[in-house]
Protein backbone atom coordinates (compact mmCIF):
# COMPACT_ATOMS: atom_id res chain seq x y z
CA UNK A 1 0.00 0.00 0.00
CA UNK A 2 1.57 3.30 -1.16
CA UNK A 3 1.30 6.78 0.94
CA UNK A 4 -1.27 8.06 -0.87
CA UNK A 5 -3.46 4.79 -0.15
CA UNK A 6 -2.79 5.12 3.55
CA UNK A 7 -3.34 8.38 3.47
CA UNK A 8 -7.01 7.95 1.72
CA UNK A 9 -7.80 5.33 4.48
CA UNK A 10 -6.87 7.65 7.52
CA UNK A 11 -8.95 10.11 5.73
CA UNK A 12 -11.91 8.31 6.15
CA UNK A 13 -11.59 8.72 10.07
CA UNK A 14 -13.19 12.00 9.70
CA UNK A 15 -16.77 12.35 9.02
CA UNK A 16 -18.04 11.99 5.75
CA UNK A 17 -19.16 15.90 4.90
CA UNK A 18 -15.20 16.70 5.35
CA UNK A 19 -14.31 14.02 3.42
CA UNK A 20 -16.99 14.94 0.29
CA UNK A 21 -15.40 18.27 0.87
CA UNK A 22 -11.72 18.09 1.46
CA UNK A 23 -10.58 14.43 1.60
CA UNK A 24 -8.29 14.56 -1.38
CA UNK A 25 -7.14 17.77 -0.46
CA UNK A 26 -6.05 16.91 2.73
CA UNK A 27 -4.31 13.25 1.04
CA UNK A 28 -2.80 15.78 -1.01
CA UNK A 29 -1.28 18.42 1.68
CA UNK A 30 -0.09 15.32 3.69
CA UNK A 31 1.67 14.00 0.99
CA UNK A 32 3.62 17.51 0.31
CA UNK A 33 4.28 17.71 4.49
CA UNK A 34 5.34 14.21 4.29
CA UNK A 35 7.62 14.26 1.08
CA UNK A 36 10.73 14.91 3.13
CA UNK A 37 11.08 11.86 5.10
CA UNK A 38 9.13 8.90 6.32
CA UNK A 39 9.37 10.31 9.92
CA UNK A 40 7.69 13.47 8.61
CA UNK A 41 5.33 11.44 7.01
CA UNK A 42 4.24 9.41 9.71
CA UNK A 43 4.08 12.19 11.89
CA UNK A 44 1.79 14.02 9.46
CA UNK A 45 -0.61 10.79 9.20
CA UNK A 46 -0.71 10.53 12.74
CA UNK A 47 -1.55 14.18 12.93
CA UNK A 48 -4.49 13.45 10.59
CA UNK A 49 -5.98 10.67 12.32
CA UNK A 50 -5.65 12.53 15.50
CA UNK A 51 -7.83 15.24 14.05
CA UNK A 52 -10.13 13.10 11.64
CA UNK A 53 -11.02 11.36 15.21
CA UNK A 54 -11.21 14.61 17.24
CA UNK A 55 -13.67 16.09 14.19
CA UNK A 56 -15.70 12.60 14.22
CA UNK A 57 -16.01 12.59 17.67
CA UNK A 58 -17.11 16.26 17.30
CA UNK A 59 -20.36 15.62 14.87
CA UNK A 60 -21.39 12.60 16.45
CA UNK A 61 -21.27 14.43 20.53
CA UNK A 62 -23.24 17.66 19.38
CA UNK A 63 -26.03 16.14 17.63
CA UNK A 64 -29.17 15.87 19.74
CA UNK A 65 -29.74 14.46 22.85
CA UNK A 66 -32.77 12.87 21.87
CA UNK A 67 -31.81 11.26 18.61
CA UNK A 68 -28.65 9.99 20.54
CA UNK A 69 -31.14 8.24 23.20
CA UNK A 70 -33.41 7.05 20.88
CA UNK A 71 -30.40 5.41 18.60
CA UNK A 72 -28.84 3.80 21.56
CA UNK A 73 -31.94 1.96 22.63
CA UNK A 74 -32.38 0.71 18.86
CA UNK A 75 -28.54 -0.50 19.10
CA UNK A 76 -29.22 -2.05 22.86
CA UNK A 77 -31.85 -4.14 21.43
CA UNK A 78 -30.16 -4.93 18.05
CA UNK A 79 -26.72 -5.71 20.40
CA UNK A 80 -29.08 -7.67 22.56
CA UNK A 81 -29.60 -9.82 19.71
CA UNK A 82 -26.04 -9.92 18.78
CA UNK A 83 -24.84 -10.78 22.69
CA UNK A 84 -27.65 -13.37 23.45
CA UNK A 85 -26.33 -15.55 20.38
CA UNK A 86 -22.74 -14.24 21.10
CA UNK A 87 -23.31 -15.94 24.64
CA UNK A 88 -24.87 -18.82 23.35
CA UNK A 89 -21.62 -19.91 21.45
CA UNK A 90 -19.47 -19.01 23.73
CA UNK A 91 -21.26 -20.84 26.57
CA UNK A 92 -21.38 -24.02 23.93
CA UNK A 93 -17.53 -23.57 23.45
CA UNK A 94 -16.80 -23.57 26.77
CA UNK A 95 -18.29 -26.27 27.59
CA UNK A 96 -17.77 -28.21 24.46
CA UNK A 97 -21.51 -28.66 23.93
CA UNK A 98 -23.88 -28.78 20.71
CA UNK A 99 -23.39 -25.16 18.67
CA UNK A 100 -26.66 -27.16 16.93
CA UNK A 101 -30.41 -27.37 17.94
CA UNK A 102 -33.80 -27.29 17.09
CA UNK A 103 -35.05 -25.42 13.74
CA UNK A 104 -36.46 -23.14 16.87
CA UNK A 105 -33.22 -23.05 18.62
CA UNK A 106 -31.61 -22.48 15.39
CA UNK A 107 -33.55 -19.51 14.32
CA UNK A 108 -33.97 -17.75 17.73
CA UNK A 109 -30.28 -17.98 17.96
CA UNK A 110 -28.55 -17.61 14.72
CA UNK A 111 -30.90 -17.05 11.99
CA UNK A 112 -33.06 -14.05 13.57
CA UNK A 113 -29.77 -12.10 15.21
CA UNK A 114 -27.48 -12.61 11.56
CA UNK A 115 -30.44 -11.12 9.72
CA UNK A 116 -30.90 -8.52 12.32
CA UNK A 117 -27.28 -7.43 12.29
CA UNK A 118 -26.93 -7.89 8.46
CA UNK A 119 -30.27 -5.97 8.02
CA UNK A 120 -29.39 -3.45 10.81
CA UNK A 121 -25.69 -2.59 9.20
CA UNK A 122 -27.24 -2.41 5.61
CA UNK A 123 -30.12 0.80 7.26
CA UNK A 124 -33.00 -1.61 6.38
CA UNK A 125 -34.46 -0.25 10.21
CA UNK A 126 -38.37 -1.28 9.31
CA UNK A 127 -37.52 -4.58 8.88
CA UNK A 128 -34.61 -5.21 11.51
CA UNK A 129 -37.65 -3.84 13.70
CA UNK A 130 -39.78 -6.49 12.82
CA UNK A 131 -37.55 -9.33 13.42
CA UNK A 132 -36.39 -8.22 16.22
CA UNK A 133 -40.09 -8.11 17.40
CA UNK A 134 -40.52 -11.95 15.66
CA UNK A 135 -37.07 -12.55 18.01
CA UNK A 136 -38.44 -11.47 21.13
CA UNK A 137 -41.87 -13.41 20.56
CA UNK A 138 -40.12 -16.75 20.31
CA UNK A 139 -38.13 -15.99 23.63
CA UNK A 140 -41.32 -15.29 25.11
CA UNK A 141 -42.88 -18.20 23.71
CA UNK A 142 -39.61 -20.70 24.55
CA UNK A 143 -39.79 -19.20 28.23
CA UNK A 144 -42.98 -18.93 29.24
CA UNK A 145 -42.56 -19.18 32.73
CA UNK A 146 -39.96 -16.58 32.69
CA UNK A 147 -39.31 -14.60 36.14
CA UNK A 148 -40.13 -11.08 36.59
CA UNK A 149 -36.28 -10.41 36.67
CA UNK A 150 -35.34 -11.74 33.75
CA UNK A 151 -38.10 -10.50 31.76
CA UNK A 152 -37.00 -7.06 32.67
CA UNK A 153 -33.38 -7.58 31.78
CA UNK A 154 -34.45 -9.19 28.55
CA UNK A 155 -37.65 -7.63 27.09
CA UNK A 156 -38.95 -4.31 27.69
CA UNK A 157 -35.54 -1.83 26.93
CA UNK A 158 -35.37 -4.35 23.50
CA UNK A 159 -39.01 -4.19 22.69
CA UNK A 160 -38.71 -0.40 22.92
CA UNK A 161 -35.67 -0.36 21.00
CA UNK A 162 -37.34 -2.74 17.93
CA UNK A 163 -40.31 -0.55 18.06
CA UNK A 164 -38.43 2.06 17.60
CA UNK A 165 -36.77 1.05 14.53
CA UNK A 166 -40.24 0.20 13.21
CA UNK A 167 -41.96 3.26 14.18
CA UNK A 168 -38.98 5.95 13.18
CA UNK A 169 -36.28 4.20 11.01
CA UNK A 170 -35.01 7.12 9.78
CA UNK A 171 -34.34 8.91 13.21
CA UNK A 172 -31.52 6.19 13.88
CA UNK A 173 -28.46 8.04 13.61
CA UNK A 174 -25.69 5.95 10.97
CA UNK A 175 -22.64 5.59 13.08
CA UNK A 176 -21.08 2.85 14.16
CA UNK A 177 -23.06 0.15 11.85
CA UNK A 178 -19.62 -1.33 10.89
CA UNK A 179 -18.54 -1.55 14.55
CA UNK A 180 -20.59 -3.58 15.70
CA UNK A 181 -18.26 -6.71 15.29
CA UNK A 182 -16.32 -5.03 18.07
CA UNK A 183 -18.37 -5.66 21.00
CA UNK A 184 -19.11 -8.54 19.30
CA UNK A 185 -15.52 -9.70 19.70
CA UNK A 186 -15.43 -8.21 23.00
CA UNK A 187 -18.71 -9.70 24.41
CA UNK A 188 -17.04 -13.46 23.46
CA UNK A 189 -13.78 -12.96 24.92
CA UNK A 190 -15.77 -11.89 28.24
CA UNK A 191 -17.69 -14.94 27.86
CA UNK A 192 -14.48 -17.16 27.25
CA UNK A 193 -13.28 -15.77 30.60
CA UNK A 194 -16.43 -15.30 31.66
CA UNK A 195 -17.49 -18.99 32.70
CA UNK A 196 -15.14 -19.82 36.49
CA UNK A 197 -12.49 -17.44 36.29
CA UNK A 198 -13.71 -14.04 36.08
CA UNK A 199 -10.36 -12.20 35.77
CA UNK A 200 -8.00 -10.40 33.25
CA UNK A 201 -8.75 -8.30 30.43
CA UNK A 202 -11.76 -10.25 29.35
CA UNK A 203 -13.22 -9.63 32.57
CA UNK A 204 -13.17 -5.21 31.81
CA UNK A 205 -13.42 -5.79 28.01
CA UNK A 206 -16.76 -4.67 27.93
CA UNK A 207 -16.72 -1.53 30.17
CA UNK A 208 -13.32 -0.94 27.70
CA UNK A 209 -15.18 -1.48 24.54
CA UNK A 210 -18.07 0.85 25.65
CA UNK A 211 -15.61 3.48 26.49
CA UNK A 212 -13.61 2.82 23.03
CA UNK A 213 -16.44 3.21 20.98
CA UNK A 214 -17.77 6.25 22.75
CA UNK A 215 -16.81 9.20 20.88
CA UNK A 216 -17.13 7.80 17.24
CA UNK A 217 -20.68 5.60 18.01
CA UNK A 218 -21.99 7.70 21.54
CA UNK A 219 -25.02 6.20 20.67
CA UNK A 220 -23.94 2.57 19.90
CA UNK A 221 -21.38 2.71 23.39
CA UNK A 222 -24.53 4.14 25.07
CA UNK A 223 -26.56 0.94 23.99
CA UNK A 224 -23.98 -1.11 24.76
CA UNK A 225 -23.14 0.13 28.38
CA UNK A 226 -27.12 -0.37 28.74
CA UNK A 227 -27.57 -3.60 27.45
CA UNK A 228 -24.42 -4.84 29.24
CA UNK A 229 -25.35 -3.01 32.48
CA UNK A 230 -28.91 -4.64 32.28
CA UNK A 231 -26.57 -7.91 32.97
CA UNK A 232 -26.34 -6.41 36.42
CA UNK A 233 -29.92 -7.65 37.06
CA UNK A 234 -29.07 -10.93 36.42
CA UNK A 235 -26.07 -10.87 38.57
CA UNK A 236 -28.16 -9.05 41.59
CA UNK A 237 -30.80 -12.16 41.18
CA UNK A 238 -28.18 -14.61 41.34
CA UNK A 239 -27.09 -13.28 44.29
CA UNK A 240 -30.25 -12.91 46.19
CA UNK A 241 -30.91 -16.55 45.17
CA UNK A 242 -27.82 -18.12 45.19
CA UNK A 243 -25.25 -18.23 48.25
CA UNK A 244 -25.19 -14.55 48.57
CA UNK A 245 -21.45 -15.11 46.82
CA UNK A 246 -19.66 -11.66 47.04
CA UNK A 247 -18.12 -12.00 43.47
CA UNK A 248 -21.30 -11.90 41.48
CA UNK A 249 -22.04 -8.20 43.55
CA UNK A 250 -18.81 -7.33 42.06
CA UNK A 251 -20.25 -8.64 38.33
CA UNK A 252 -23.29 -6.77 38.67
CA UNK A 253 -20.99 -3.75 39.75
CA UNK A 254 -18.45 -4.04 37.35
CA UNK A 255 -21.63 -4.34 34.70
CA UNK A 256 -23.32 -1.55 35.88
CA UNK A 257 -20.46 0.60 36.21
CA UNK A 258 -20.59 0.85 32.14
CA UNK A 259 -24.00 2.78 32.32
CA UNK A 260 -22.67 6.07 34.55
CA UNK A 261 -19.17 6.40 33.00
CA UNK A 262 -20.39 6.15 29.23
CA UNK A 263 -23.34 8.95 30.23
CA UNK A 264 -20.59 10.62 32.28
CA UNK A 265 -17.83 10.75 29.28
CA UNK A 266 -20.41 11.58 26.87
CA UNK A 267 -21.77 13.95 28.94
CA UNK A 268 -18.10 15.51 28.96
CA UNK A 269 -17.35 14.86 25.63
CA UNK A 270 -20.49 16.59 24.30
CA UNK A 271 -19.78 19.80 26.39
CA UNK A 272 -15.94 20.15 25.53
CA UNK A 273 -16.86 20.03 21.48
CA UNK A 274 -19.53 22.69 21.96
CA UNK A 275 -17.04 24.50 23.57
CA UNK A 276 -14.72 24.33 20.90
CA UNK B 1 -11.17 37.03 19.72
CA UNK B 2 -8.37 36.07 20.99
CA UNK B 3 -6.39 33.68 18.57
CA UNK B 4 -4.19 30.97 19.36
CA UNK B 5 -0.40 30.74 18.24
CA UNK B 6 -1.65 27.78 15.35
CA UNK B 7 -4.44 30.11 14.46
CA UNK B 8 -2.65 33.17 14.44
CA UNK B 9 0.26 32.71 12.20
CA UNK B 10 -2.16 30.56 10.25
CA UNK B 11 -4.22 33.43 9.28
CA UNK B 12 -0.52 35.55 9.23
CA UNK B 13 0.45 33.20 6.84
CA UNK B 14 -2.38 34.44 3.96
CA UNK B 15 -0.89 38.18 4.49
CA UNK B 16 0.77 38.70 1.11
CA UNK B 17 -2.18 36.44 -1.04
CA UNK B 18 -3.93 33.18 -1.68
CA UNK B 19 -1.80 30.12 -0.55
CA UNK B 20 -2.59 26.72 -0.62
CA UNK B 21 -2.40 23.73 2.34
CA UNK B 22 1.04 23.10 2.77
CA UNK B 23 2.37 26.48 1.56
CA UNK B 24 0.23 27.56 4.85
CA UNK B 25 2.22 25.24 7.04
CA UNK B 26 5.84 26.25 5.96
CA UNK B 27 5.00 29.85 6.24
CA UNK B 28 3.60 29.75 9.53
CA UNK B 29 7.13 28.18 11.01
CA UNK B 30 8.86 30.91 8.81
CA UNK B 31 6.75 33.48 10.07
CA UNK B 32 7.08 31.83 13.71
CA UNK B 33 10.58 31.45 12.89
CA UNK B 34 10.11 27.71 13.98
CA UNK B 35 8.25 28.41 17.22
CA UNK B 36 5.22 27.09 15.88
CA UNK B 37 4.90 24.01 13.28
CA UNK B 38 1.30 23.30 12.40
CA UNK B 39 0.63 20.04 11.49
CA UNK B 40 -1.42 19.23 8.78
CA UNK B 41 -4.44 17.62 10.55
CA UNK B 42 -3.98 20.75 12.82
CA UNK B 43 -4.17 22.83 9.82
CA UNK B 44 -7.59 21.75 8.82
CA UNK B 45 -9.33 22.15 11.96
CA UNK B 46 -7.93 25.58 12.32
CA UNK B 47 -9.25 25.85 8.34
CA UNK B 48 -12.09 24.63 9.10
CA UNK B 49 -13.32 26.89 11.86
CA UNK B 50 -11.84 30.17 10.25
CA UNK B 51 -13.82 29.13 6.99
CA UNK B 52 -16.76 28.63 9.57
CA UNK B 53 -16.43 32.62 11.05
CA UNK B 54 -15.60 33.91 7.42
CA UNK B 55 -12.05 35.00 8.56
CA UNK B 56 -10.95 32.96 5.27
CA UNK B 57 -12.51 31.75 1.95
CA UNK B 58 -11.19 28.88 -0.27
CA UNK B 59 -10.99 28.40 -3.85
CA UNK B 60 -11.68 26.29 -6.37
CA UNK B 61 -9.60 22.55 -6.27
CA UNK B 62 -6.43 22.25 -7.92
CA UNK B 63 -4.28 19.45 -9.10
CA UNK B 64 -0.67 19.84 -9.27
CA UNK B 65 1.55 16.63 -9.61
CA UNK B 66 -1.33 14.38 -8.85
CA UNK B 67 -2.26 16.00 -6.00
CA UNK B 68 -5.56 18.33 -4.99
CA UNK B 69 -4.66 22.13 -3.91
CA UNK B 70 -6.79 24.77 -3.01
CA UNK B 71 -5.71 28.48 -2.24
CA UNK B 72 -7.03 30.07 1.03
CA UNK B 73 -7.32 33.51 0.92
CA UNK B 74 -7.74 36.27 4.09
CA UNK B 75 -10.87 38.02 3.96
CA UNK B 76 -11.23 41.54 5.39
CA UNK B 77 -12.91 40.20 8.18
CA UNK B 78 -9.67 38.44 8.75
CA UNK B 79 -7.62 40.62 8.37
CA UNK B 80 -9.21 43.43 10.95
CA UNK B 81 -9.21 39.79 13.50
CA UNK B 82 -5.51 39.20 12.65
CA UNK B 83 -4.88 43.22 12.95
CA UNK B 84 -6.89 43.09 16.02
CA UNK B 85 -5.14 40.08 17.56
CA UNK B 86 -1.36 41.58 16.64
CA UNK B 87 -2.45 44.78 18.53
CA UNK B 88 -3.51 43.21 21.82
CA UNK B 89 -0.75 40.82 21.30
CA UNK B 90 1.80 44.61 21.15
CA UNK B 91 0.32 45.64 23.87
CA UNK B 92 0.91 42.84 26.19
CA UNK B 93 4.19 42.67 25.07
CA UNK B 94 5.00 46.19 26.14
CA UNK B 95 3.40 46.06 29.49
CA UNK B 96 5.34 43.50 30.38
CA UNK B 97 8.62 44.46 28.72
CA UNK B 98 8.54 47.88 30.98
CA UNK B 99 8.09 46.24 33.77
CA UNK B 100 10.75 43.68 32.99
CA UNK B 101 12.86 46.68 31.95
CA UNK B 102 11.93 48.68 35.36
CA UNK B 103 13.30 45.51 37.26
CA UNK B 104 16.28 45.66 35.39
CA UNK B 105 15.21 41.77 33.74
CA UNK B 106 15.08 43.18 30.53
CA UNK B 107 17.84 45.57 28.82
CA UNK B 108 16.59 48.17 27.47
Amino acid sequence: MNRAAIGRLVVRLYPRDVRDAAGRELVGTLLDAGEASSTAYLVQLASLARSGLRARAKTELTRPIGQIAASALCWLAVVDAMSVTVSFVGTQLYWGGSLGGSSLTITYYYILPLLILILFTLRRNRITGVLGVAWLAIFLYQHQLISTVGFIQLVPLQAAGFALLIARPKRQLPAGRLLWPAPAAAWLLYQLTLLGEQSGVGKITPVLTVLALLPWAPALAVGLALDWGLTAIYYLNLHSIALNDPHLLVEAAEFAIGIPLALLIASVGRRLSKRE
Amino acid sequence: MELRPPSYFTLAALIDGPVHGYAIMRRASELSEGTVRVSTGTLYSILDRVLAEGLVVAGDPYVVSGRERRDYRLTPAGRLVLAEETKRLARAASVVGTRLRATGALAT
